[in-house]
């Protein structure tokens, strides 16, 4: 079988769909294909999904994906004690993303957008030594599409960024892997916050969640990080669950019904994302927060800005690396300071201990937590750790280090 | 390196580090090429769920 676009995004996931539906919308001839035939399944994820992304990405957040509401977050130290941070009014949600994909996937298909799916892609079609399409195989026949433009929204794995030499692969200590239980039966603190619990035991370079869903139903995962753990990370959420005192509390009553499991690149963005005819975008380009293990809303603002860079260049008959980097640029102006940043903090925590951990909750507020995620008032937070216990000197150093960088 | 098809849950972690692409990954299994594989152990760091053994 034999195929011609302008578009052809291989992956359905949040940051395919967004970059469909922004280049179909503006009447680009899109084609989306994934591996998959069913979009949007199985469920890899926390469910988590902040308002900002969206909004940035003039998107909407499908309401029929919409399980909850989220108001702030609860941190927890390894002995229990807590910080809050809550937002008057909810700025994020918890969504079902097996409807949340599905309906970004519809409403790309709506504008207008083709689709194929249970295709594997397998290589990118070159011509001349440049992008020219991708080649596959679907329902046991090969697929060859030309395409003036390759997006690359193929996760975590992605195949295109592989074969474009964008990634050649992902070292071990840049994946977290998660494992995760939707349960019921959990009390949660509170339905509007997201719990987090820290701890050397309870997840190495990582963090259990909570993320409730309303009438005692909740996502309760771990991601901890490649290559730094003893035991699997399935493991650690058991023992979690059932032997450390803080699970037990809320999960001693709570029984699965379903189990989830994903790798989540957490090494920051690729040092390039575009060649001539060629996008990367979401997983595929590193689009995930180096500390929270966030992607959907970068993925969304990262498709948003492709599709439209994606479309201008057609619009002129350039579809040069040099034309399609802009989409890059304009990605990294937001982001990249905050996900170098949280890179840093990132290697900060895996060389703190549970003392400190400990100590960081008793001396540490909510807004503060929020800055430094963001990569922001290090100095400031260094100073007050440092007046209020001279011992967290090391951590002050590497936060200065972050300062400067 | 070898996968336990019975406890993969095809998350495609392993896939995703390995230097030498001998890990092919479908929707329906992850198999290692063992003639590329160079036994650097990447893998065997990331599986969430300890399918890969030696």
């Amino acid at each position: 079988m034999k195929l011609t676009t302008d578009i052809v995004i291989v992956g359905c996931g949040p940051a395919g769909s967004s970059t469909a539906i922004t280049a179909a919308k503006k009447g680009a001839k899109v084609l989306l294909v994934d591996r998959k035939t069913n979009v949007g399944i199985p469920v890899q994820c926390g469910e988590a999904i902040g308002k900002s992304g969206a909004t940035i990405a003039e998107l909407e957040i499908p309401k029929e994906s919409i399980r909850a509401e989220v108001r702030g977050f609860r941190v927890f130290s390894p002995i229990g004690d807590f910080i809050d941070y809550a937002k008057k009014e909810p700025d994020g949600y918890i969504v079902d993303r097996r409807v949340f994909d599905k309906e970004l996937f519809a409403k790309a298909i709506e504008m207008g957008a083709d689709s194929l799916l249970g295709l594997n892609v397998l290589d990118i079609l070159w011509s001349d030594k440049k992008v020219a399409g991708i080649i596959g195989r679907a329902h046991g026949e090969s697929v060859e599409i030309d395409a003036k433009i390759v997006v690359g929204a193929d996760g975590v794995n992605s195949t295109i960024a592989r074969k474009a030499r964008l990634r050649r692969f992902i070292k071990p200590e840049d994946l977290d892997v998660s494992a995760g239980f939707e349960m019921v039966n959990v009390k949660y603190d509170d339905e509007q916050l997201l719990e987090f619990y820290f701890g050397r035991e309870i997840a190495p370079r990582g963090y259990v969640w909570i993320f409730p869903k309303g009438n005692n139903r909740a996502n309760v995962g771990i991601g901890v990080g490649g290559g730094t753990f003893k035991e699997t990370a399935k493991l650690y959420l058991e023992k979690f669950v059932k032997k450390n005192p803080l699970g037990n509390k809320k999960c001693g009553d709570a029984r699965v019904i379903e189990f989830r499991i994903g790798a989540i690149p957490v090494g920051g963005v690729n040092k390039k994302n575009t060649l001539d005819n060629l996008m990367l975008v979401g997983d595929a380009a590193g689009h995930v927060h180096p500390v929270t293990g966030g992607g959907i809303g970068y993925a969304m603002v990262g498709g948003s800005y492709c599709g439209k860079v994606a479309v201008d260049a057609l619009e002129a008959g350039d579809t040069s690396d040099q034309m399609l980097q802009r989409y890059d640029r304009m990605w990294r102006d937001r982001y990249q300071h905050e996900f170098v940043q949280g890179l840093k903090l990132r290697d900060a925590i895996v060389d703190t201990d549970d003392d400190t951990l400990n100590k960081l909750a008793t001396i540490l507020q909510g807004e503060e937590i929020v800055s430094l995620t963001a990569g922001k008032k290090l100095q400031i937070v260094g100073k007050l750790l440092a007046t209020r216990d001279p011992k967290l000197i090391k951590l002050v150093s590497r936060l200065k280090e972050l300062k400067m960088a | 390196m070898e996968v336990n098809p019975e406890k993969c849950y095809l998350c495609f972690g392993c896939a995703s580090v390995c230097p030498v692409e001998a890990i092919f990954a479908s929707e329906r299994a992850v198999v290692i090429d063992q003639e590329k594989c160079t036994k650097c152990g990447n893998c065997l760091k990331v599986c969430p769920v300890g399918a890969i053994s030696e």
